[in-house]
């Protein structure tokens, strides 16, 4: 008997998930899915009209999930799977970007679905954006900023920066790395060749077979000393250094950290 | 030790040591810590060893080489080279006509008189032939030769010459002592604790040394004859003038006293190190200090066959040596820069093209 109500609330909630996903009107009606309670209604009401305005001016979906836990998994194989579950996307590319809060650790992920119509560069502005405000507990304003900083992008206001970061600098030192190394060591080898006079500075050749016998081996305790540092406590919120990552693969681009 | 009127700092934190009549034991009423008085004892000692310079050891030259029988003299001729003052020996009947050395054709005929006989000889083992490819292939692949500097080579002029050397041996008797510590680290919710303890470690034994070879020529770059060892010494024959015919024997300028240092210094380079392989276990490792004699020692005079080309290129001199035993050639070369400045830019060139070409396709310009 129970065994029949199981399987019939499975039946039930795998339909109602086919029922869910099929209907893209409701999936663009919830864009912010605050399951760690991060947020008053008021403030979920307000981020989800921006969002839905976003989403229909841009052509492309800002999610936000919160949750407690991943129940183990990494957060950004959690928010890769969530960005299809949920729905989050618009058109037949389902293009958007989702932001994943897991409260347990702290963690948070962008995630765009490919292909992408952001880059590193953006992620990383998007990150520099909301990471103060999350990180003092302003989640609203935080949520507010990551989609604030990433429209210019979108709507065509603003060119994508360089993806990689490297200004035209930075390409200059990488071609002169590419082209300079290689013909510096090749040379290096070469006039190295050129010298073969070198001065002995030991005479283990002259070391006969048995020859070394070191038989007297003290070692004597003298003394201990003990020193105690405390540990920085939660360096990641201290002085705006916090580091993060990016990660790319499984049909998204992101980044990742802690906050 | 506690009826002593010295006061013992405690190593730890050099506050004054005060004995404890019923533990037997030195105590430090700063830092807490205790002390066996024979350990303090010893550390009192190094301090005082640590101070004493290192002497630099001894060694029983007398023994080396003997004086030539008139019989043998008269049957040699001595060559002074008054250009670099090389010194060489040959057979009567042959007539020395240059110098190996700098190649200066005026070698002056003198006496011998004074110098010593060598105890031991190592017979030439390769021939001139063997010389000459040996150069060849010295100067093969090697891309920065000026292409002149080979085609200007008198090859012909490559020399055997018997190369004075000193022979050292000894057993190094060592003792040594350390500071060590072992650094263990415990971590708590709030802190990390480290723990360093610190040890006294010695370290003694003898270490055999068999005929390290220094060459006795100032003439012979150290450098050179360094680096065609080894020589294989199974081969070594007692001293005669058989085995001169057909080669030159340099004579010594540099006594088997002067040229102590150089063994010495190759010998406490090993001693240090070897010693120093036997310390394990330990976070950290310092020297306190190291002391070094040279038991049964003894040196030899020999001759070692090497084969010389002394080459001169636009104005500066090329010395190229092969062990005349095992054929080891060396010899340091002259760079072209230009050659070097065309590879650069050959191969630099090319990246750089195709770097630049990567870039502005993938990364959408500069
Ligand atoms: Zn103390
Ligand atoms: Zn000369």
């Amino acid at each position: 008997m129970r065994k029949t109500l199981q399987k019939l609330f499975g039946l039930c909630f795998g339909l109602l998930l086919l029922f869910i996903l099929a209907i893209p009107g409701f999936a663009a009606q919830r864009q912010i899915i605050d399951d760690a309670k991060l947020l008053t209604n008021d403030e979920l009401e307000s981020l989800e009209r921006t969002a839905a305005r976003l989403s229909a001016e841009l052509g492309y979906d800002f999610g936000v999930l919160t949750v407690q836990s991943t129940g183990g998994q990494t957060p950004i194989d959690y928010a890769r799977q969530a960005y299809d579950l949920h729905g989050f996307g618009r058109g037949a590319e389902k293009n958007g970007v989702l932001l994943l809060l897991h409260m347990d650790e702290r963690d948070w992920v962008i995630c765009e679905k490919q292909p992408e119509r952001l880059n590193d560069a953006v992620y990383r502005e998007m990150e520099d954006a909301m990471l103060p405000y999350l990180q003092n507990g302003s989640y609203a304003e935080g949520f507010a900023a990551y989609m604030d900083a990433a429209v210019p992008y979108l709507n065509g206001s603003r060119e994508l920066p360089d993806d990689d970061g490297m200004g035209a600098g930075g390409k200059l030192a990488l071609v002169a790395a590419v082209s300079l190394l290689p013909a510096f060591i090749y040379c290096a080898m070469q006039l190295s060749k050129m010298k073969s006079a070198k001065a002995a500075v030991n005479a283990a050749g002259y070391i006969p077979q048995d020859g070394v016998r070191i038989d007297q081996r003290q070692d004597l305790f003298l003394h201990r000393t003990v020193s105690r540092r405390p540990i920085p406590q939660a360096t990641a919120k201290s002085a705006g250094t916090h580091s993060s990552s990016s990660f790319s693969g499984g049909g998204f681009s992101g980044r990742s950290g802690k906050f | 030790m506690p009826n002593t009127a010295t006061v013992y700092q405690c190593p730890a934190c050099t506050g004054p040591l005060r004995f404890a009549g019923d533990s037997g034991k030195l105590e430090c009423a700063h830092c807490g810590n205790d002390y066996e008085p024979a350990t303090i004892q010893a550390l009192a000692a190094d301090k005082e060893r640590a101070a004493v310079a290192a002497e630099e050891p001894a060694w029983a030259t007398a023994a080396a080489g003997s004086p030539w029988s008139d019989a043998e003299a008269a049957g040699l001729r001595v060559y002074n080279c008054p250009a670099c003052g090389a010194e060489i020996i040959c057979e009567r009947s042959v007539a020395a006509t240059s110098c190996a050395y700098c190649g200066n054709p005026a070698v002056v005929p003198k006496l011998l008189s004074g110098q010593l006989r060598p105890d031991y000889v190592l017979p030439f083992r390769l021939e001139k032939d063997a010389a000459m490819q040996a150069l060849k292939a010295h100067y093969k692949g090697k891309k920065f030769l000026p292409k002149t500097f080979t085609a200007q080579n008198h090859m012909e002029e490559i020399r055997g010459v018997y190369v004075p050397f000193w022979l050292f041996d000894c057993n190094a008797e060592a003792a040594y002592c350390y500071r060590t510590t072992r650094v263990h680290s415990a971590q708590t919710a709030r802190e990390i604790i480290t723990t360093t303890e610190h040890y006294r470690v010695t370290r003694g034994g003898e270490i055999a040394f068999r005929r390290i070879p220094v060459d006795g020529s100032t003439k012979m770059p150290d450098a050179h004859m360094d680096s065609i060892e080894p020589f294989d010494y199974s081969d070594l024959h007692e001293f005669s003038t058989a085995f001169l015919p057909g080669y030159e024997a340099e004579i010594y300028d540099l006594s088997a006293e002067q040229s102590a240092p150089r063994a010495n210094e190759r010998i406490r380079e090993s001693v240090e190190s070897t010693v120093a392989a036997t310390v394990q276990g330990y976070s950290s490792c310092a020297k306190e200090y190291g002391r070094l004699q040279l038991n049964e020692n003894e040196v030899k005079y020999a001759l070692l066959p090497v084969w010389m080309l002394h080459t001169r290129w636009q104005g500066k001199s090329y010395l190229f040596a092969m062990n005349g035993q095992t054929g080891k050639l060396i010899g340091d070369l002259p760079v072209d820069k230009r050659r070097v400045c065309a590879y650069f830019a050959g191969i630099a060139a090319p990246l750089a093209a195709a770097a630049t070409a990567a870039v502005l396709l993938l990364g959408g310009g500069f």
